[in-house]
């Protein structure tokens, strides 16, 4: 059976749940364990919808007990005091061993520009250091994907939150950028897991489900019913997700 | 035998399980890339997770061309009989070939339902001229797939269930939204000749389980929107959902089996 590192998870009460979704750390690991979710990045609602400092915290003590559950924080910049300057935040993920952050930059979320006067010195941590910055496609326009590779050449990026409207963008960025990944779970398009396997490579692609509030059940059979490769099916499953964090550096 | 949870784990078709796509489309759609789209594309698709057959309506036809769109599903249905189903897809800014278009199409045998969008033809779904269609669709008793987006729409498809009792109406993507979601729960349980759709983008967590403990898994059908969309993820989430192998088959096939049987 194929082994899965979830990319894109998270817990924690929220603004909306819909009828037949779950919101607590026990439900989510409950349904890792049901699905056969061997290990999952996980970040706090409260991170996103309430305060980053407030939700990251809650995030750790809420993890604790559960070994199949890494932490990934919610981070934005530093200039309002709200959030740690790049510095003292990278203190703060080592010690916490946090190996991947996520940024809702978007005015319907924490609503701030990612031009370097903004995010430059944040970015450039992350990308010194090696940490993998996730974004979904919700919170950026194209443009701002493209500057932002540009920009930060070696920083790991993971495009999260893809649709199935994306490829006449989505493949000149592949293309032109080998720092950036995209996450599987919004990415419906027909045969589009195996086109992009042929045209950039299985390395391109991490494991995301998106839950509780999209499905692991059909995040799960989109790899496993993909006419990929075997070993294709487990870089993304699982592989891709793990090299990514290794290499982080904290420096 | 294994559960068909174990088995779709494990990355095993169905082959001993009816799977038929009930809402699905062909050839390129104008606003994204669409890759595979032809008849033989969607097969490789079909094959890949074990679809039996694809109910389908042509992207040029819930667009411009319906004639164009419509000799697509014709030629599909003609080339595998055993693997596609036709709707014919009408528009009703052209009213005056709208009968000549249902009998043109019902020449051929696998033709078997009527499709509507009526978003993309930005008229409402009561709207006058598509009533050549429901009271052609009433005497046939042929089943009706009309997208829907919202309370509206599904509170439209109560009102046409009441007024033209021997169409079944399958309310496509179930309204879209969660909240017309409910109304569509209300709407399918008032009416024995309305169905939801589980063809949607947004494949939210614990959605299918959740309809089913509201309305039953005999008035759910599987659909995808293929090539639209991959079909393997409206798939997973209902052959992977916490429900018994016999709710799955329902939506999975037997559903749709029954409606194009009369029963």
């Amino acid at each position: 059976m194929l082994e899965f590192f979830d990319s894109s998870c998270f817990f924690g009460r929220r603004s909306v749940v819909n009828p037949g979704s779950y919101w607590t750390v026990e439900e989510l690991v409950e349904n890792m364990n049901h699905f056969g979710i061997k290990k999952a990045l996980v970040y706090h609602s409260i991170a996103k919808e309430y305060n980053p400092c407030i939700g990251n915290r809650m995030l750790m003590e809420d993890i604790s007990k559960y070994p199949c559950l890494y932490p990934m924080w919610v981070v934005m910049p530093h200039h309002t005091g709200e959030f740690p300057e790049p510095d003292e935040l990278l203190k703060q993920l080592r010690q916490n061993n946090v190996k991947a952050v996520k940024i809702f930059p978007s005015i319907k979320d924490h609503f701030y520009s990612i031009s370097n006067w903004v995010c430059g010195e944040l970015f450039s941590m992350l990308e010194k250091s090696g940490i993998p910055l996730f974004v979904g496609l919700d919170q950026l326009t194209w443009n701002e994907i493209y500057e932002l590779c540009t920009g930060f050449p070696k920083l790991n990026i993971v495009l999260t939150d893809l649709n199935y409207r994306a490829d006449r963008n989505l493949y000149p960025l592949l293309q032109k950028f080998d720092n950036l990944c995209i996450e599987t779970y919004g990415y419906k398009q027909h045969h589009g897991i195996e086109e992009i396997c042929k045209k950039f490579g299985a390395g391109r692609f991490i494991f995301g489900s998106g839950t509780p509030v999209s499905s692991l059940a059909s995040a799960i059979t989109m790899i496993n019913f993909a006419r990929i490769s075997d070993e294709e099916k487990r870089m993304i499953a699982y592989g891709n997700l793990e090299k990514l964090l290794g290499g982080v550096k904290y420096e | 035998m294994n559960s068909m949870f174990n088995r779709v784990r494990m990355g095993q078709t169905l082959d001993d399980t009816l799977i038929i796509d009930s809402h699905c489309h062909m050839g390129f759609y104008y606003q994204f890339n669409a890759p595979n789209n032809t008849a033989e594309g969607m097969l490789e698709s079909m094959d890949a997770i074990g679809i039996n057959m694809a109910f389908v309506a042509a992207h040029a036809s819930i667009g411009p061309d319906y004639i164009y769109g419509n000799n697509m599903i014709i030629d599909a249905v003609t080339k595998y009989p055993d693997r596609f189903i036709g709707y014919i897809t009408l528009n009703p800014h052209y009213p005056k070939d709208m009968l000549n278009e249902i009998e043109r199409c019902l020449k051929v045998p696998g033709m078997r339902g009527i499709k509507l969008h009526p978003e993309c033809h930005q008229v409402p779904i009561d709207y006058k001229n598509y009533h050549i269609a429901y009271e052609f669709a009433n005497e046939m008793r042929f089943p009706v797939l009309i997208h829907t987006w919202g309370i509206g729409d599904i509170r439209i498809i109560g009102k046409l269930a009441e007024k033209y009792p021997e169409i079944r109406f399958i309310a496509g993507h179930s309204g879209g939204d969660v909240r017309a979601m409910e109304e569509t729960i209300n709407v399918v349980n008032s009416n024995v000749n309305v169905y939801a759709d589980l063809t949607v983008s947004m494949v939210r967590e614990g959605n299918v389980e959740w309809f089913v403990s509201q309305v039953g898994s005999r008035k759910l059908l599987y659909g995808s929107d293929m090539p639209f969309f991959d079909p393997r993820a409206a798939f997973g989430r209902v052959a992977l959902a916490r429900l018994s192998d016999d709710e799955k088959k329902d939506i999975l096939g037997l559903n749709i089996k029954r409606i194009l049987e009369n029963r």
